[in-house]
């Protein structure tokens, strides 16, 4: 469960986000919004790279806010990043192996089954000795996932997994996406564009404008208010579509 | 060819198969090298080593985590100075010396570089050039230890006393021995942390801090650890040098020796443990090679600037990385087979004028050596010396061979002689390589051009003869290498 | 006062000089994201070139012509043809290629003159201000102040003002959003390099007159100048001015006291490491893209 109060972002004169205050404790939240609306400001916030001036942040009962960043990863934060991150001159397996070093495993042998578990939770069992730099973009943002799911995590925020990404590897997607609570246990913050993903795997959806709260809710319920088509949907029958 | 996207995936080697080359090598050339080379070329490749090892730290903090320290002959001279203070005043051990001197070069460098390690790589660059600026200027100030009082240790009046080596290594044999043990000691750790842990979580930062960060490794503390082990190692190499004459010069460690090999490091190839040892030859043998010749040394420091500039521009593989392509395009067996055939004729040749005394052993094989090896060699050459215009240049050259060879080839054919167009191409080719290597090695080796021409032109022949004797014999034993080492990439011409 | 008044002005022209290399740096390395490592060697040449053509009795505004011309051809040159094969990498793989090109700059420049002791005369040198009919500072130190603020305000005003300022700071804040919007990228970058290279130039004369007219010690006369543009945080103009006066009094002050007076040159490091510390204790975030920590 995560609980904002009163988050504030400053960047100069910019406000990413704006006294924002949420709680959100259902195993699959989504977050949309227009661009420049604080998404990625506010993943930036919860895994420790961005600190806020003002507000607090609760994350399954632990205050995150004073915890530096590779910590928060220990903790169970885990997070993907826009752009894919894969590490060229390693395989796919020393790629999740390398997260599994810091997962805090008493044996080498429990590292090396989570780390075959994961790959094969996303379904690339069959390219753990491919290098990095031999990954199709699909690929690449699986073993992005592969590796927030190493150790224990108790939040995975995943950030557009699906940029790039064809319609047969966007369903395979959701499939992993919507598994992952019940693989560990953890609770999923999905950022994403692609409106379908946010239908198919979430649960409950957060719509951020301009650094504040916009609505929150059961996915469909929001995706129907007004407020939300105003700002970001556009037109109804893209909603349509989508539904 | 096999494009990259569609090679087989060949699993990672375990850690010990990946350090075994380097162990191997090493130990190789640790046992041979007194056999085979002079005094004179045995000291020089003893501070090959010494400079080779210093280039791996280099390597290890360019290549893996994309870290510039141009501090890092600095630092040996920080380590050379501490093992020569405390072998004088307190006549401790020589490694126990040598190991303090690396102890307090990897907190001195950590303590230095900590600042900038938090910033950007470019702070990295700039900082450590001011230290190793500062180095020099203290260098040039206190000086290095040699026997006399106070913390300074300086003689002010009287002999300079040397530190002795290590008993188990005072002679000169022995001691090349000892230094390249340390380097294999060494460079096999670095590899060892390259194949495990410490290597992945680099992998990791030199893709995106932020998302090794994300990952849970601290990235300050990896970073920390590599500046400090490069340092340890750079520190330790100092005692070395210190040991290999008995002292150190005030002038022995300037800034732009540490810029030099930084340049050479990247030039040699940062990504491969050969490439560190190139370096330390670029460093120590070629600029004594050119001495000999009369080339003046900045011409030499020109020439490695812009060789640098080459090697970045054309992604920093370095030499190594041309050598290792050229691993990856070529079957095993021929590699083998290659090595076999080489080794065997320029040995035996090199026996055999030694015996006749025309010339001497290491001249003769590695003269036998170039000559066999110059199609290979040329590309590298013409890629170092000419970077970006090398391939032109080479592809240009070698059209013009093909036509005068076929101009020849039909002048025979008019003739009534109708022979194979190859044969006049490798006549020529012979001639070609005869005269110009002979001239190049008669000048290099010291010896006499008649004898330079004999050589070759006969390891040449041996070379062919000897393929042609046993190509049909060992089609089996070639097959059955081939597939125990498969390469994906080679052409099965 | 009175022992501690030459050293003063001593130090603060030496300063000067060192504050306008870093302005040049900084003024390249804003518009083309390279920290130019041969900003001395090209330095070195002009004034080793401006010397020669004096040795051979030729007009002296000649060699200046000829030096300064000489710099900023090579950079120029370096700027249209090396930089360009390199913008894909990361900037410390730019900031080395420049390192090769000052070596082998230096090389060359080393190899046709060595290492003879030198002098290079400037007509400022002859005359000064007189205080009590004491030289308190030559007309040499005087212009190089001047330059130093006046090229330094000419470069506020060309980045804060100019089209061609605004299309720097443009590339700078992002290299390819600027092309895709029309700035082109290739000339604004040739610009840079060739007001670098006038810098250097400039710099390189006035170093060869105050300090040594060496080419090996021109060339790691960057090192102060780069010290400079630490403490400009590779951005500021005015702190780089400021950082180096700092260095030049710095370093010219260890003379008054005997112990540290031989360790003047490491002035740079000390004050680079103080500037450092300085602006890391706010701590450090993410750069905007992410991708490291700043």
């Amino acid at each position: 469960m995560i609980r904002i109060e009163n988050l504030t972002v400053q960047f100069g004169g910019v406000k990413p986000i704006d006294g924002l205050t949420v709680t959100l404790d259902k195993s699959i939240v989504g977050l949309i919004g227009p661009n420049g609306a604080g998404k990625t400001t506010l993943l930036n916030v919860l895994s420790g790279f961005v600190t806020p001036v003002a507000g607090s942040m609760v994350v399954n009962g632990v205050v995150i806010s004073e915890i530096p960043p590779h910590k928060r990863a220990h903790l169970g934060l885990r997070r993907t990043f826009q752009t894919d991150q894969i590490a060229d001159d390693l395989t796919l397996w020393e790629n999740v192996e390398a997260v599994a070093d810091h997962a805090g495993y008493r044996t080498q042998a429990e590292a090396q089954r989570d780390v075959q578990r994961a790959i094969d939770y996303v379904g690339l069992g069959k390219r753990i000795n491919r290098k990095g730099s031999n990954l199709t973009t699909g690929e690449r943002h699986l073993t992005e996932i592969a590796k927030a799911l190493i150790g224990k995590p108790q939040l995975v925020m995943l950030d557009e997994p699906g940029a790039g990404m064809s319609e047969s590897e966007t369903h395979h997607l959701e499939a992993v996406i919507r598994g992952i609570p019940a693989y560990c246990g953890a609770q999923v913050f999905l950022i994403d564009h692609d409106v379908a993903l946010i239908v198919a795997c979430c649960e409950e959806t957060m719509v951020l404008d301009f650094g504040k709260l916009l609505a929150l809710g059961p996915t469909k319920e929001v995706l129907e208010q007004p407020e939300v088509r105003r700002a970001y949907l556009g037109d109804f029958e893209a909603m349509e579509a989508a539904a | 060819m096999a494009r990259d996207k569609d090679k087989m995936d060949i699993p990672p080697g375990t850690p010990l198969r990946r350090v075994m080359p380097i162990l191997v090598t090493l130990g190789l050339a640790a046992l041979l090298g007194p056999w085979l080379f002079s005094a004179y070329w045995l000291n020089t490749f003893t501070t090959v080593a010494c400079l080779a090892l210093v280039a791996g730290t280099v390597a290890m903090l360019f290549g893996q985590l994309g870290m510039v320290s141009l501090a890092q002959f600095a630092l040996a001279g920080v380590g050379g100075w501490v093992c020569l203070r405390l072998i004088h005043g307190f006549a401790l051990p020589f490694e126990v010396a040598l190991l303090a001197g690396a102890l307090v070069a990897a907190v001195f460098g950590l303590l230095v570089g900590l600042p900038a390690l938090r910033m950007r790589g470019l702070y990295l660059a700039l900082l450590t050039l001011m230290v190793a600026a500062a180095v020099q200027v203290v260098v040039d100030v206190v000086g290095f230890p040699d026997g006399g009082t106070g913390f300074t240790g300086k003689i002010v009046a009287g002999q300079r006393v040397l530190i002795q080596r290590p008993w188990i290594a005072s002679s000169d044999a022995a001691y090349y021995r000892y230094v390249v043990l340390w380097l294999a000691l060494g460079l096999g750790l670095i590899e060892w942390q390259r194949a495990t842990m410490p290597g992945r979580a680099w992998a990791l930062i030199r893709k995106s801090e932020a998302a090794a960060t994300a990952a849970g490794v601290s990235v300050l503390r990896y970073k920390a650890w590599a500046f400090t082990f490069g340092g340890f190692l750079a520190g330790l190499s100092g005692g070395l040098i210190a040991g290999l004459n008995g002292q150190l010069d005030n002038t022995g460690f300037p800034v732009s020796q540490s810029i030099l090999l930084y340049a050479l490091t990247v030039v040699g190839g940062v990504y491969n443990w050969v490439g560190v040892i190139f370096a330390g030859l670029l460093v120590r043998a070629l600029p004594a090679l050119l001495n000999d010749h009369g080339v003046d040394g900045n011409l030499a420091n020109a020439f490695y600037g812009f060789a640098l500039l080459v090697s970045l521009i054309q992604g920093r593989k370095g030499l190594a990385g041309q050598l290792a392509d050229f691993y990856k395009f070529v079957r095993m067996s021929r590699i083998l087979e290659g090595t076999a055939t080489w080794g065997l004729v320029s040995i035996s040749l090199g026996l055999l004028f030694a015996g006749l005394g025309l010339a001497g052993f290491a001249g003769a094989f590695f003269i036998s050596l170039i000559a066999l090896l110059f199609r290979l060699v040329i590309p590298g050459v013409c890629w170092l010396l000419l970077g970006f215009f090398g391939k032109r240049l080479q592809d240009r050259a070698e059209d013009l061979e093909a036509a005068l060879s076929l101009r020849l080839a039909q002048f025979f054919e008019r003739q009534g002689w109708v022979p194979d167009h190859r044969l006049i191409k490798r006549l020529l080719n012979w001639i070609f390589i005869g005269v110009f290597v002979a001239w190049v090695a008669s000048g290099v080796f010291d010896v006499p051009y008649a004898v330079a021409l004999t050589l070759i032109w006969l390891s040449m022949t041996a070379k062919v003869g000897l393929e042609l004797a046993a190509y049909p014999r060992l089609l089996t034993l070639r097959q059955r290498i081939d597939k125990r080492f498969p390469k994906p990439f080679a052409a099965y011409r | 006062m009175d022992q501690f008044l030459p050293f003063l002005v001593v130090g603060v022209s030496v300063g000067a000089v060192y504050a306008l290399s870093g302005v040049g740096l900084v003024v390249l390395y804003r518009a083309s994201g390279v920290v130019n490592f041969s900003y001395g060697a090209l330095g070195g040449l002009a004034a080793m070139l401006c010397w020669q053509i004096i040795d051979l009795e030729y007009a002296d505004w000649l060699g200046w012509v000829v030096g300064i011309g000489a710099a900023t051809l090579l950079s120029w040159g370096y700027g249209r043809f090396i930089a360009p094969s390199l913008t894909h990498q990361d900037k410390v793989v730019r900031a080395m290629a420049t390192l090769g090109f000052a070596l082998l700059i230096m090389g060359i420049s080393q190899w046709y003159w060595g290492d003879e002791p030198r002098r290079l005369v400037l007509p400022t040198d002859s005359g000064g201000l007189e205080v009590d009919g004491r030289r308190l500072i030559s007309y040499t130190r005087l212009l190089a102040l001047g330059l130093a603020a006046g090229l330094t305000l000419a470069m506020l005003w060309l980045l804060a003002k100019t089209p061609l300022g605004l299309r720097m700071r443009a590339l700078q804040s992002n290299r390819i959003l600027s092309a895709l919007v029309g700035v082109r990228v290739k000339r604004v970058d040739t610009w840079a390099w060739v007001i670098a290279g006038v810098f250097a130039g400039i710099t390189g004369l006035f170093m060869g007159n105050m300090v040594r007219l060496n080419p090996i010690v021109l060339t790691f006369l960057v090192i102060p100048a780069m010290a400079a543009a630490v403490v400009g945080r590779l951005m500021s103009l005015p702190a780089t001015v400021l950082g180096g006066l700092l260095i030049g009094v710095t370093e010219t002050l260890t003379a008054l006291v005997p112990e540290i007076s031989r360790y003047g040159s490491s002035a740079a490091f000390l004050v680079a490491i103080l500037a450092i510390l300085w602006q890391q204790r706010k701590g450090i975030g993410l750069s905007r893209d992410n991708s490291h920590l700043d």
